[in-house]
Order: C-alpha cells, then structure tokens, then sequence
C-alpha cells in the first residue's frame, strides 16, 4: 500500500513539476514574478526536460529493438533446454515448457508479450505476482497446476530471474541488478578517481615537456596499452598486484584489500586513454593566439599552462566525466571475471548464457538509461565550464 | 625638387632623441623541415623615446618576426643568429629562456596582436584578464585591480565598463576586444607597446578609432610605439619614422617626411604609387607585379631586382649598401651610388605632395559630410 500512494505521489509530482514549468514559461503563471521565473523558467531546467522527454523515444526504440532481438535469437527450444532430459516424456517436458514460458510471460504471441513488456516497465506501482506451476498427474493424465506465489506493487518491474545458479531463482531482475550495481560501483568509482588523478598529472606533464623524455616514455604507455590486448595486459597487472605485492586473488566484500587489484588495474589502464587526450588537447591549445599574448602579458609560463591553457583544453574533457561515472556502475567484464567480483559487468553474459531473457532486456533498457542520463549530464557539464553555451534555442 | 629641400631645412636638426633600442646587425633564422632559412638578414635600426616606429612590408617581408625577437616571442624554431638588439644595458639577442624573458614582456615591452577575435582567452572574463596583469605586475591586491581595470576599461572607452568587466570575450565586438587588449597593454604600463597590425583583423570605421586611440594614450602615457603594418596610409598617421621592409631587409629608413616626400627605394615608390588613396580616376591602379622572395634559396643580389623597373645589371650580382642619403634618411639601393644613371621617378611619386594634399583635402570633406 505504501509503495502505491509513495508511487503515484512521485509521479503526480514530477508531471505536475514538469507542467507547472512549462506554463510559467510561455508566461501563462507567474509571468512577472522574477524570481519564479528565474526558477521555474531556467533554459537548463527546460533543455533537460525536453532532452529526457526525447530521449524516452529512443529508449522506447532501444526496448523494441531488444525485445525482438532476444525473441528471434532465443528459440523456444532453447529457453526451455533446462527442462531437457532422456528420462522424462516429451510431453511432460513440453508441459514443463509451456508453464514455464507462462510463468515468465513469455507465452502468447509477440504482440501479446510485448504489451505485458511495456505494461510492466512503465513506471507506475501495479501488482506484480509470480506464477509457479507445479506438474500434477490426475487420472493418469500428467498435467500442471498453476498458484500464485508472491504478490507485490512494484512502480518498475523487468521481470525474475530463473534458473541463474539456484540462489537467486525468482528474485526480481531490479533487484538483482541493483546489488550488482552496488559491488561494480564500489571498485568502479574508486577506479574513476585513480583514472583522473593519474591521467590529468599524466597529460599535463607530456604536454608541458613535449617531445621531452617524459612525453616519449609516457607516448610509449599510451602506445603499449592500445597494442596489447586488454586481457592480457590485465593479466600482467594481476601477476604484478597478486604475485609481487601479495594482494588477494579473489573479491571478498569484507577485506579492503581485495578490492585494490581491480581498482588499481581500471585505474593505471583508463589513465593512458585520458592522459592521451589531455595532453592533445593542451597541445592544440599551445599555438592560440590567446596563449601567445597571455605570454606576452609577461605572465609566468606555470601559470599560462594551468590558468590559461588547461581550462581550455578541459571543456571537450568534461563532458566524459559523467558517463565515466556512471561508467562505473556498468562494471568491466574481463576484471569482474578475473577476481571474481559479483558485479554487474558480467551480468549480461551470465544473462545470456543461461537464456535469462527479462535479465538480458533489463540490462540493455539500464544502460541505454543511463547513457542517455550521462550524455545530459555531460552537456549540463560543458555548459557550465564554458559560458559560450547557452541553451535557448 | 626644391619643395622637399626646404622641407628638409624646416625640420629642425635638433639633437638627436634618446635610442631606446638599438638594433645592430640582427639575423633570424628557421630550421623548416631541417633546413635552416634567413628570414632576416643582418638589419640595423634605432627606436627612439617617445616616438612611434612604423614597419611596412607586404606579408613575408619579416616585419613581425622583426619585433617578435624583442619580447622573445619567436616560434620555436626560430632563432636569433647574429647580431645584438640593445634595451636599456640589455643584449635581448642574448636571452633565452621564459624566465630570463620575464622582467621584459609586458612590463617593459607589450604587445597588441592582430586579431583581436584570437587575443583573449575565450574562457576568463575580460575583468579577469586585465586584473591578471596589474596585480602581477604592479602586485595590487583583487580589489584594487578590479578599480584599476574598470578605471582602464573607461580609458579605453568601454561604456558601462562596472558592468561590463564580468562579461567573456564572446560577448564583445572586435573593435571592443582590440580595446580590451589594448587596456591589458596599458596595465603593463610598458616602456614599448608593440602594435603588431592591430587593426587589420577590423572594419575600416573601427580601424580609424582604434589608432586614434593608441595615439591619444600615447600621448597621456609616453611609451614608444613599434607600428607593424602594410597599409602605408595608417603610418602617414601615426609614425614619426619608418622602415620599409623586403626580403627580411630594411630597405629604407627615415622620418616620415623624408619617406613620403623624398623616397628614395624604388620599393617605396612602388608602394607609395599603389595606395589607393593617392590614385586619380582616369588612371588605373599601379601594382607591383611578381611575388616576394622566397627565402628557400639564399638571395643574391637585391632581393627587389626581379620586380624592380628601375633595376640595373648589379641588382642580380651585388646586395647594395646602406646609402645614407641625410642624418635621418638612408636607403638600400644601387640608384643611390653616384655612378649610377640618374632616373625619373615614377609620376605618382613626383606628383607626391600634390596628390597627397589633395588626398587629405577630400578626406576632409568626407569627414565633413558625415558630420553633419
């Protein structure tokens, strides 16, 4: 019940917010009072309003695209191999199949479950249940049983998990991947700090010495890094941290410690790719005419390098810096495997591996969320480093 | 003939003003594509106190390079390869690093650059940029940096300026940024302001009042200008002397006067001859015909020779010397040696004064028109 009135409030105030805004806008309420308009009439407030109301477009196409995706790539035979056995009837294992695919709404034709895809994942609380189905044999006649198992509002439901590894079976895919989210977000953030505070000193300091020692040997990091492999040079890091220094092999939430070689890994990798782009941008900066007068002020060449040139060559930077921190909520891959972390970054494949369809449509619906959340942002960012952006119109 | 004597004899020779720069013997060099080029080539000129220096040369000639090596503002393969460039005890020829550069650029030598657009960083607010200077030169603290800019930017004729000073460049027009650059330049309160073509990058209206402006403080200020330029029609405005540069050559130097009245290089003829303003309408414009001297092969000779009417047989062979043709006045050319043929000046050149008269009368009777 809480979640319902909570639910509904929420989004009663964010429609009202967003309308209320627009009519003070076009000056319908509030047209003279200065400080409602300041407020409520802000072009930054009303460019990310209208950026999230589009962008829910494409993150509806997003949803469409994946949901037919995984419909074509994933045949029924498949999604219901986990039933498969030489020692059960077929049409037991058909039963098994088709009250399985009911459970998971994943019967009925397409348009059928494409509704119940939308139904359920447009915010607004409902009352979600589980169906569990159990075979009976009446008369002779083996046949299933359908109950109700757990009832819920949800606002936001991506479906349940089945089948992943037993512990997580019939939990909500929200749920799951919030969890997930929390561990890759705990190394990934740590790791987006180290990035910036060794990539920015890095970059700066090849720009200022350039073609100095520093810059080659630093051009020559940059260089290996994009030549070898990711996994193998993440395997090189992991014997360095693990084998040399003795940190532990394997994630264990409760040591610290563990923690370090993946960060340390993420960190010392991304740092190239940004020390790289800090460098080129303030190298492109050397040459501006406001660089030579700047000098020409008689000003000290430190102090051109981090008043004058660095701002300059931060304002296309700034604008990865938030998608770098929602970055880390998406995890990596290849280090959430190597140390074993129950992170997000494996999620997907594990998803796709064991034919989790509703995990697979949640994480692709997440991600193009949040790439759209980290563009804004990202724009919101620019805009405030750089007073030539405006955003009227 | 006789006109310009007596303008020669009018002019008072008084004694000779303070040198504030003495450039003596000066070569540039650049290493393109490892390659080493002289772009100028074994120059010698004096800046006197208080007066304004114009430079003129078409683009290439090595009129910014020139000035460039007196704040240490070379590109980075450029180098000075002989010669000294005295400043108050100093041999600036001799510096090398920012840091030895430092106590010179800006608070004793500043420069304005051409394009005002460029100038200023686009990201610091103007009130920001002019502070910068002050409170790093004359150590006010932020508050009385702020009085002094905005005192500044009124100098300039900024209007509004208390409000203006927390505005970007951005939202400034061009000749209001040259202002701008022009009030840093007065923050420095340098000895030499260097005007590096200050009003090329503006509209022709705009121009007028920007060099009106650097005159008028000028005069409340005192400094020396250094006046770099390709329009022979600003310098008659501004400069007490000249030096018309060629080929990283100063081809000739002298007073005002004596260029305009007496111009003895047939470079500066053939500039004189193709200013518009000195043009008549049933006569088409002269031009110099050819390109300037590319510097990639060493230049034999007087680097004018190919584009040159007036050129003799030892223009290809031999570099001419410096002719001294009064105290003030010398030029580099062969026409000038006694043995040479004596030459009829083109007609633009000997009809000079008068078009210039008339020049300025129907100047005056725009200007005039305009008023009201």
């Amino acid at each position: 019940m809480a979640t319902f009135i909570v639910g509904y409030a929420l989004i009663v105030l964010v429609v009202a917010f967003i309308i209320f805004s627009i009519l003070v806008k076009k000056k319908v309420l509030f047209g003279h009072t200065i400080a409602m308009q300041r407020i409520f009439a802000n072009p930054l407030l009303h460019y990310s309003i209208r950026r999230v109301l589009s962008s829910l477009i494409s993150i509806a196409l997003a949803m469409l695209v994946t949901f037919f995706l995984i419909r074509i790539a994933k045949s029924p035979e498949q999604m219901c191999s986990r039933f498969n056995d030489i020692k059960k009837p077929a049409e037991v294992i058909a039963l098994q199949c088709e009250s399985f695919k009911q459970s998971m709404g994943l019967s009925g034709s397409m348009l059928e479950q494409l509704a119940r895809f939308f139904y359920s994942v447009i915010p607004f609380p409902k009352l979600i249940c589980q169906t569990s189905f159990d075979l009976t044999t009446i008369n002779g006649v083996t046949t299933y049983k359908g109950f109700i198992t757990d009832c819920r509002t949800i606002v936001f439901d991506l479906g349940r998990i089945y089948d992943l590894n037993g512990v997580d079976d019939g939990t909500l895919v929200t749920d799951y991947m919030l969890s997930r989210m929390g561990i890759s977000f705990k190394i990934g953030i740590f790791a987006v700090i180290l990035e910036l505070a060794l990539g920015y000193p890095f970059g700066i300091l090849m720009a200022k010495y350039q073609n100095g020692v520093f810059d080659k040997i630093g051009k020559g990091y940059i260089m290996i890094i994009d030549a070898i492999p990711g996994v193998a040079y993440y395997y090189i890091w992991m014997a360095l941290l693990c084998n040399l220094i003795k940190l532990p092999y394997t994630y264990d939430a409760d040591n610290v410690l563990s923690y370090l070689p993946a960060i340390i890994t993420m960190g010392v990798t991304g740092a190239s790719g940004i020390g790289l782009w800090v460098r080129r941008y303030m190298v492109d900066e050397f040459n501006a005419d406001y660089v030579k007068f700047a000098r020409s002020k008689g000003l000290s060449e430190n102090r051109i390098m981090t008043v004058h040139i660095l701002r300059n060559a931060v304002v296309p930077l700034v604008r990865t810096f938030p998608s770098a921190v929602i970055g880390a909520l998406m995890g990596s891959y290849y280090l959430e495997n190597m140390y074993a972390i129950n992170g997000i970054g494996r999620a997907l494949i594990i998803a796709n591996d064991s034919n989790n369809v509703w995990l697979i449509q949640g994480l692709i619906l997440f991600t193009a969320f949040l790439s759209v959340i980290s563009y804004l942002l990202g724009d919101i960012v620019t805009a405030l480093v750089d007073p030539r952006i405006s955003f009227t119109n | 003939m006789s006109k310009e004597k007596e303008i020669l004899k009018e002019t008072p020779e008084t004694k000779e003003p303070e040198v504030v720069v003495d450039v003596q013997n000066l070569s540039v060099g650049f290493t393109v594509r490892g390659k080493k080029i002289n772009v100028i080539r074994n120059i010698s000129f004096k800046v006197y106190k208080g007066e304004t220096l114009a430079i003129v040369g078409e683009s290439g000639s090595g009129k910014s390079v020139t000035t460039k090596t007196f704040t240490g503002m070379l590109e980075k393969n450029g180098f000075v390869t002989s010669g000294s460039i005295l400043f108050d005890g100093m041999n600036l020829a001799k510096f090398k690093t920012d840091e030895d550069w430092r106590p010179i650029r800006g608070k004793r030598i500043a420069t304005i650059f051409q394009d005002p657009m460029t100038s200023l960083n686009p990201l610091l607010t103007i009130g920001f940029q002019i502070s910068e200077v002050l409170r790093l030169h004359h150590g006010l603290s932020k508050q009385e940096a702020k009085e002094e800019a905005i005192k500044l930017l009124k100098k300039v004729r900024i209007p509004n300026a208390e409000a203006r000073y927390d505005d970007y460049p951005f939202q400034y027009s061009g000749g209001m940024r040259q202002r701008v650059v022009i009030a840093i330049a007065l923050a420095c309160r340098p000895e030499i302001l260097i005007c590096d073509e200050p009003t090329t990058a503006l509209d022709v209206t705009v121009q007028a009042q920007i060099i009106a402006l650097i005159k008028e403080l000028q005069e409340e200020y005192h400094w020396t200008t250094i006046f770099i330029t390709h329009d022979l029609g600003v310098v008659a405005n501004v400069a007490n002397r000249i030096a018309v540069m060629y080929g990283g050559q100063i081809v000739e130097y002298g007073t005002v006067e004596d260029v305009f009245y007496n111009p003895a290089h047939p470079y500066t003829w053939a500039l004189l001859a193709s200013l518009p303003q000195l043009g008549s309408k049933d006569e088409a414009l002269s031009y110099i015909k050819g390109n300037p001297p590319s510097f990639s092969s060493e230049i034999i000779g007087d680097a004018f020779a190919p584009r040159n009417e007036y050129a003799m047989n030892i223009d290809f062979v031999k570099e001419p010397p410096m002719f001294q043709i009064s105290p003030t006045h010398c030029a580099k050319t062969w026409l000038l040696d006694p043995r040479a043929p004596k030459v009829e000046k083109p007609k633009v050149i000997q009809e000079l004064h008068a078009r210039m008269k008339r020049a300025a009368e129907e100047l005056k009777r725009q200007e005039g028109v305009e008023d009201e």
